[in-house]
C-alpha cells in the first residue's frame, strides 16, 4: 500500500487535532467541567505568590528612587486610619497613650522656652535704644513700626507665590501669608506674563526662556519656569539660593504630578486646588542673624523681679518678727491680746489687762515698729491679784465668753404652756430641763467670769382669750411653775425672781405663742 | 468658575481701553490716554449659573511706530477687533491685524466691534463695508463706550462664543 505525501500530511494534521481533543478531554476528566476556571485560578494564585515574594523589596527600591510610593499610599493610609479610629477609638487611644505624656512635656517645655524667648524679644525690642531708633526711622520712612522691624530683622520672607499657566498667563493657584495685603493675583499673573513676553520680544530670545527675577524696592520676584507653568515668588528682603531651590523643586513636583492637567488647562482651576498646600510650603522666611542667643534680658528681668521679691519678703519677715516680739512682750507683762488685725501700715489690737498691768501702748513703744500705725482697744478689769499673769486673764476671758453665750441661750428659751393652764406643753419639757441646766451652769461661771452679782428673772405671759385679771393670775402661775421646778432641781432660789405680765394682746402672735415663760438675766461685772 | 483670557485689538484710539473701562467699571473718560504695551483687567460674566471670569488684555494699538505684539495674544480664548466708526482706515487696519492674529490664534472666536457709534453724523464706515465683513463670516456689533451701547452685550456674546452658551449676563 502506497501513501502519498499529501495523505501523510492530512493524517498528521488529523492526528494532531485528535491529540489536542484528547488532551482537552483528559483535562476535563481530571479537573471537571470548570477546568478553564480552575487553571486560571491556579495561575492567578501563582502570580499572587510571585508578587508577595517581591513586594517588600520592590517598594523599598522604589522608595529609594522617589517618593511616589508614599504619595500613592498616603490617601489609602489616611482612609484606613480614619476607618480604624472610627471603628476602634479605644485602640488608637491605647496606642498613642505612651507617647502622649512625653509629647505633652516636650510641648510644655517648648512653650516655656518660646515664652522666655518672646519675653526677651519684647524687652529687647521695646526697651532698647535700637528699638527707639527704629521707631523714629519708621516714622520718618512713613512705615509702621511692625513693618520696619520686619524689614530690619528678616533676611527674607516669601510673602506670596503664584503658579501661572505658561501658555495663557492665567493664574492656576496662589498662596500668600495671611496678613498680607496684595494685588489681585489674577492681574499680577497676567502682568508677569506680559512682562516676560515683552522681554522675550524685545531681546529676541527663545520664548521658552523666561525672566528669572525682578527687583523692586524691598521685593525680589523670583520666577522659576517649567514647561507648562511658571512659579513666581514675591520675596521681601534678600533671598538666599535656598528660595530658588525650593521653588524649582516645587515646580518639578507640580509638573510630575499634574502635567496632564497643566497641558489641557481650559481655565477651570478646581482640579488644581490640592496645589495650595504645596505652594504654601514655599512661603519660607529667614530671620537675619536668627541664631538662638542666650536671652540675657529675660534672665535679667527675672533676676530683678526675684531680687525685688526677696527684699520685700525680707522686710515682711522682719516686720513679722518685730510684731511677734511685741506680742510676746505684751503677754509677758500681763496683757492679753484678744484680737489683732494687720492691714497695710495699720495694726489694730484688742487687749485685756488687769488694773495693775502696764499700758500696752507703753510696752509697744519700746519696739521699732517703723511707720506702723497702732490702734489699741485696751480693756481693763479689776485685779484680784496684782499683777495678774496672762494665764489668769486668759481663763477670765474664756469664762466671760462662756457666760455671755449661756446668757444668750437662756434668754432665747421660750417655754410654751397649755391653754388656761400652768402646765407646759409636753414638747417643751426638754426646754424646761435646759433652763435648769443652763441656770446652774451660769452659777458655776459667775466667779471665774468675775460677775459681782446676777439675777434670773422669769416672766410669765398669757394669751388674750381671758380677762385681764385671769390672765395676770395665769401668767404668774406659769412663772411660778417654772420657778418651783428650778428650785426643786437645785437652782439657788434667791437668784431667781418671777412675775406675771398677763396678756400682751397686741404682739401679733398666735394665742399658742403668747402662752409662755421666758427668762431675762441681769448681771453686774 | 472658569477663567478665559481675551484680547482687544485694533488701531490706536479706536476706544479699546474705553470699552474695557465701560465694561469693568461702567465708566468713561473723555480724555484720551494712549495705552503703552498692555493693560490688563478682569471681570466675571455668568452664563447659566456658570461663572466665566475674563482676564482682559487691552493691547496697545499699533501705529506707524509700533507693531502688534502677537506674543501677547498667546493663550487667548477669544478677542475683539475694534474699529472706529468715524475712521474707515481703522477697518483696513483691523483686516490686516486679523491676518496677523489668525497666524497665532488660528480659529479662535472673535467679534468685530464698530465703536464710537454715538458720533452719528461723523460716521464714515458704511454698512456695505460691514456687510462685506459679515459675508466673510465675521461677527459684527456696533458699540459706544461713551453711552455704553452694546458694550455688555458684546462681552456677553463673546462669552457665549467661548463657552457655547446661549444665555449670559455680566455680574
Amino acid at each position: 500500500m502506497s501513501v502519498t505525501p499529501v495523505s501523510v500530511s492530512k493524517l498528521k494534521s488529523a492526528s494532531k487535532a485528535d491529540a489536542s481533543q484528547q488532551v482537552d478531554r483528559l483535562r476535563e476528566l481530571m479537573l471537571g467541567p470548570d477546568a478553564d476556571r480552575v487553571i486560571k485560578r491556579l495561575v492567578d494564585k501563582d502570580q499572587t505568590t510571585l508578587v508577595a515574594d517581591v513586594i517588600s523589596e520592590a517598594l523599598q527600591q522604589r522608595a529609594l528612587r522617589d517618593d511616589s510610593v508614599s504619595q500613592s499610599l498616603s490617601s489609602v493610609v489616611d482612609s484606613a486610619i480614619d476607618a480604624s479610629i472610627k471603628d476602634h477609638p479605644d485602640r488608637i487611644t491605647n496606642v498613642i497613650f505612651p507617647v502622649m505624656g512625653p509629647a505633652i512635656r516636650k510641648a510644655v517645655a517648648a512653650a516655656l522656652q518660646e515664652m522666655v524667648q518672646n519675653l526677651n524679644q519684647v524687652l529687647s525690642e521695646g526697651l532698647s535704644f535700637r528699638s527707639w531708633r527704629w521707631r523714629i526711622q519708621a516714622w520718618r520712612a512713613g512705615k509702621t513700626y511692625a513693618e520696619y522691624v520686619l524689614i530690619k530683622t528678616l533676611q527674607y520672607r516669601v510673602e506670596q507665590v503664584l503658579l501661572i499657566h505658561r501658555e495663557t498667563g492665567l493664574l492656576l493657584q496662589d498662596a500668600s501669608i495671611p496678613t498680607l495685603e496684595h494685588e489681585d493675583p489674577e492681574l499680577v499673573s497676567a502682568m508677569l506674563t506680559a512682562i516676560n513676553d515683552f522681554a522675550c520680544d524685545a531681546f529676541h530670545k527663545d520664548r521658552q526662556l523666561c525672566v528669572d527675577s525682578i527687583g523692586f524696592g524691598d521685593y525680589t520676584l523670583i520666577i522659576v519656569a517649567g514647561p507648562f507653568a511658571l512659579l513666581a515668588g514675591a520675596v521681601r528682603g534678600t533671598p538666599t539660593p535656598e528660595v530658588s531651590t525650593k521653588l524649582s523643586e516645587v515646580v518639578e513636583k507640580i509638573h510630575l504630578d499634574y502635567a496632564p492637567l497643566l497641558v489641557d488647562f481650559d481655565g477651570d482651576r478646581a482640579a488644581l486646588e490640592p496645589l495650595q498646600d504645596i505652594l504654601r510650603s514655599c512661603l519660607l522666611q529667614k530671620k537675619a542673624g536668627s541664631r538662638r542667643s542666650v536671652p540675657w534680658l529675660a534672665y535679667g528681668a527675672l533676676a530683678l523681679a526675684l531680687c525685688g521679691l526677696s527684699v520685700w519678703g525680707f522686710n515682711y519677715y522682719k516686720d513679722f518678727r518685730q510684731l511677734q516680739q511685741a506680742l510676746g512682750a505684751l503677754e509677758q507683762q500681763g496683757v492679753l491680746v484678744l484680737d489683732q488685725a494687720r492691714s497695710g501700715q495699720s495694726w489694730d489690737l484688742v487687749t485685756l489687762r488687769s488694773e495693775g498691768a502696764t499700758d500696752p501702748q507703753f510696752i509697744l513703744a519700746q519696739f521699732d515698729l517703723g511707720d506702723l500705725a497702732i490702734s489699741i482697744d485696751d480693756r481693763v478689769i479689776p485685779a484680784i491679784v496684782k499683777p495678774e499673769p496672762v494665764a489668769v486673764l486668759s481663763q477670765y476671758q474664756q469664762a466671760i465668753t462662756q457666760w455671755e453665750t449661756t446668757v444668750n441661750e437662756l434668754q432665747n428659751i421660750r417655754l410654751h404652756f397649755l391653754p388656761a393652764s400652768a402646765q407646759p406643753v409636753p414638747e417643751d419639757s426638754a426646754l424646761l430641763a435646759q433652763l435648769v441646766t443652763k441656770s446652774k451652769y451660769l452659777a458655776s461661771l459667775a466667779d471665774s467670769a468675775r460677775i459681782k452679782d446676777y439675777q434670773l428673772v422669769l416672766t410669765g405671759f398669757a394669751d388674750s382669750s381671758g380677762s385681764d385679771g385671769t390672765n395676770l393670775q395665769l401668767s404668774r402661775e406659769r412663772a411660778q411653775f417654772v420657778y418651783d421646778h428650778m428650785q426643786a432641781n437645785g437652782v439657788v432660789a434667791e437668784k431667781v425672781l418671777l412675775w406675771g405680765m398677763g396678756s400682751l394682746g397686741s404682739a401679733g402672735l398666735e394665742n399658742a405663742d403668747q402662752r409662755l415663760v421666758s427668762m431675762q438675766v441681769f448681771y453686774d461685772n | 468658575m472658569i477663567t478665559k483670557k481675551i484680547c482687544l485689538i485694533g488701531s490706536f484710539a479706536v476706544g479699546k481701553t474705553s470699552l474695557v473701562r465701560r465694561f469693568v467699571t461702567d465708566g468713561f473718560d473723555e480724555k484720551y490716554q494712549t495705552t503703552i504695551g498692555v493693560k490688563i483687567d478682569k471681570k466675571e460674566v455668568v452664563l447659566n449659573d456658570q461663572v466665566v471670569q475674563f482676564v482682559i488684555w487691552d493691547l496697545e494699538g499699533p501705529d506707524e511706530f509700533a507693531e502688534l505684539r502677537t506674543t501677547y495674544l498667546r493663550g487667548a480664548s477669544g478677542y475683539f477687533l475694534v474699529v472706529d466708526a468715524t475712521r474707515p482706515k481703522t477697518l483696513d487696519i483691523a483686516r490686516n491685524l486679523n491676518k496677523q492674529v489668525r497666524e497665532t490664534l488660528n480659529s479662535t472666536p472673535f467679534l468685530l466691534l464698530v465703536n464710537k457709534t454715538d458720533l452719528g453724523e461723523e460716521r464714515r464706515i458704511s454698512s456695505e463695508e460691514l456687510q462685506a465683513c459679515i459675508d466673510a463670516g465675521w461677527s459684527v456689533m456696533e458699540t459706544s463706550a461713551r453711552t455704553g451701547r452694546n458694550v455688555e452685550q458684546a462681552f456677553t456674546r463673546l462669552a457665549q462664543m467661548l463657552v457655547g452658551d446661549s444665555e449670559a449676563r455680566p455680574i
